[in-house]
């Protein structure tokens, strides 16, 4: 059977159930796909074919062994999936995608990882990311420029852009990425594909490449919602290893079920400069959502342009004292192998940390993250979720990145206010301009996830523009 | 727009050696920045505690448990050195005057 590869995460788990096909062909194929495409696309840094098939092979002998009672205890038996390059794999190449950590064999494995080896995934390799995850184009990567699978000559968003383009491209099942504030919604929307960022702490950050402590979350993206949220069941939850993980979080996404949901429009997330398709495809993202059975009503949300400022003072500090781990002695390379992106964070940091002006900016902006956590928290009193475009334009050409020093940071304009406050949201695929892909963006309180998933799955059943990328360098 | 001085300044609290064009890019791209970070002075936030994290937890602690210790072994701590020598990680001199 060809091009299993095409097949997303609920009809591989299918076709493993059923006998339809094995592992190891589904494994295959996405190897195959990987051979045949990824030499334009560039999402991956390191592939696993060797050990892929092997761990295929084990998994068709488990299968064969025990039936359908395999995947009880192993959820995601044999489903070959993607990492994102600043998960640490033990005894396999981490680079955060920078020359820093260019030959870097962790010796522990994250949590996410185990996880999902626990579940029965196969890794088909590591994909690529902007340079310690700083970015929102995977430009900053010091080694390769990731293409957008929807036209080759523009970004795939970042900084999970490998992720992003490895399931629009179908070389993967499903990917999994972080975001410190729009590096999964982001590239989820520019290559056409479900995004699911979770509420800080739901999952574990433990061996993931840190970037900014305070919001970094790891999640998944994948060809539907129903597939993050089957995997999201998997990578969450409580870690011994990482002490802001939620306590005690059983989290049921699929089977939940709302009479009717309101929705919040926050007048100030429509007002910043934007594609004016991205907000016709919007509208017409709550037209589709009304005839759902879903209620929109106006709200008012601080003006995101001031959670530009709040998450670039909170990012930076973290990103700066982070970085000041990579030494060169004890792992990596010495300092004099970061990038420009990297330095420059870096030195934002010292300046808004440093005595003089830790007040005027550091404690200021996270005031200011006060006021939006409590606007937020009000605004939830009475609406259910709250509704946006992903991103403000459709995906960019190569460098136009460079053009302004927070190009990251106004791209990310509508993920800012949700991620410094730990709200969980998704990106989800709601039509097409000019051939490039555009996300609408649902935000929840915080742990409050299986609200997302339950208007993401339903959405899909009806509007099926996240099965586009099939059409995709065919 | 910052001056030289106060980029090797920032440098070296960040322990970077910036090239005479990194300098220059720099001092430019950190200026533009801080002006956008000064919007945030539009709000009044006299009456507001600031926010460090969102858990909202507190006093979290790991359970001394040696047999899932993740605990690495000197081998494994040694596996990425580049410079070692009887099972120490060998460095620079830290304490050698300027």
């Amino acid at each position: 059977m060809n091009e299993l590869c095409f097949l997303d995460l609920k009809e591989s788990l299918n076709g493993l159930k059923e006998g339809k096909f094995s592992s190891f062909e589904l494994t295959k194929s996405c190897l195959e796909r990987i051979k045949k495409i990824d030499s334009k696309v560039l999402a991956f840094l390191t592939v696993l074919e060797e050990e892929a098939l092997q761990n295929a092979t084990k998994c068709d002998e488990l299968i064969s062994q025990k039936g359908l009672s395999a995947f009880d205890t192993m959820p995601l038996l044999g489903i070959p999936y993607s990492l994102k390059d600043n998960f640490s794999t033990k005894g396999i190449r981490t680079t955060a995608s920078s020359k820093v950590l260019e030959n870097y064999i962790p010796p522990f494995e994250s949590t996410v990882s185990q996880k999902l080896k626990d579940a029965g995934a196969i890794l088909l390799g590591k994909t690529n990311m902007d340079a310690f995850a700083h970015g929102s184009s995977t430009e900053t990567s010091d080694f390769q420029k990731t293409a957008n699978p929807w036209d080759l000559s523009r970004v795939p968003g970042g900084s999970s852009g490998g992720a992003g383009a490895a399931v629009a491209s179908n070389t993967c099942i499903f990917a999994i990425g972080s975001e410190t504030a729009g590096s999964i919604r982001g590239p989820a929307s520019w290559c056409g594909v479900s995004g699911f960022k979770p509420s800080y702490g739901l999952v574990s950050r433990y061996g993931v490449v840190a970037m900014a402590s305070s919001t970094d979350s790891p999640g998944p993206i994948g060809k539907s919602i129903w597939d993050c949220a089957y995997v999201l069941k998997v990578i969450a939850g409580n870690d011994p290893y990482d002490a802001t993980t939620v306590s005690n979080y059983i989290p049921d996404y699929l089977n939940t079920n709302y009479q009717k949901l309101k929705i919040g429009i926050p007048k100030s997330y429509f007002e910043i400069e934007m594609d004016p398709e991205v907000l016709k495809k919007t509208e017409n993202f709550i037209d589709e959502l009304k005839s759902l059975g879903c209620e929109f009503v106006d709200i008012d949300l601080i003006s995101p342009k001031y959670s530009v400022g709040v998450y670039t003072i909170i990012q930076r500090s973290e990103v700066s004292s982070n970085l000041a781990r990579l030494d060169g002695i004890r792992y990596g390379n010495d300092r004099n192998s970061f990038g420009f992106e990297a330095k420059k964070r870096m030195l934002l940091g010292a300046e808004v940390l440093s005595s003089g002006y830790h007040d005027k900016y550091y404690t200021k902006a996270q005031k200011v993250r006060t006021l939006i956590i409590e606007d937020f928290e009000k605004a939830f009193e009475n609406v259910d979720l709250i509704i946006s475009p992903t991103m403000p334009i459709t995906a960019l050409k190569f460098g136009e990145s460079d053009k302004n020093p927070l190009f990251g940071e106004m791209m990310d304009i509508l993920h800012e206010g949700s991620a410094v406050s730990g709200l969980c949201a998704i990106s989800i695929p709601i039509g097409e301009s000019n051939g490039l892909p555009i996300g609408g963006q649902l935000i929840a309180p915080r742990l409050h996830e299986e609200k997302l998933s339950f208007i993401g799955m339903k959405y899909q059943d009806k509007f099926k523009y996240h099965l586009n990328i099939k059409e995709l360098m065919k | 727009m910052f001056s030289e001085k106060e980029i090797q300044y920032l440098s070296s609290l960040v322990k970077l050696n910036l090239s005479e064009e990194e300098i220059l890019k720099l001092s430019k791209s950190l200026s533009e920045s801080t002006s956008y970070l000064d919007l945030l002075n539009e709000l009044d936030t006299s009456k507001v505690e600031a926010t460090y994290q969102v858990s909202k937890l507190q006093n979290v602690f790991q359970k001394i448990d040696l047999a899932n210790s993740k605990t690495l072994t000197q081998d494994e701590v040694l596996s990425n050195v580049k410079s070692q020598e009887d099972g120490y990680i060998k460095t620079k001199g830290v304490l050698v005057q300027e």
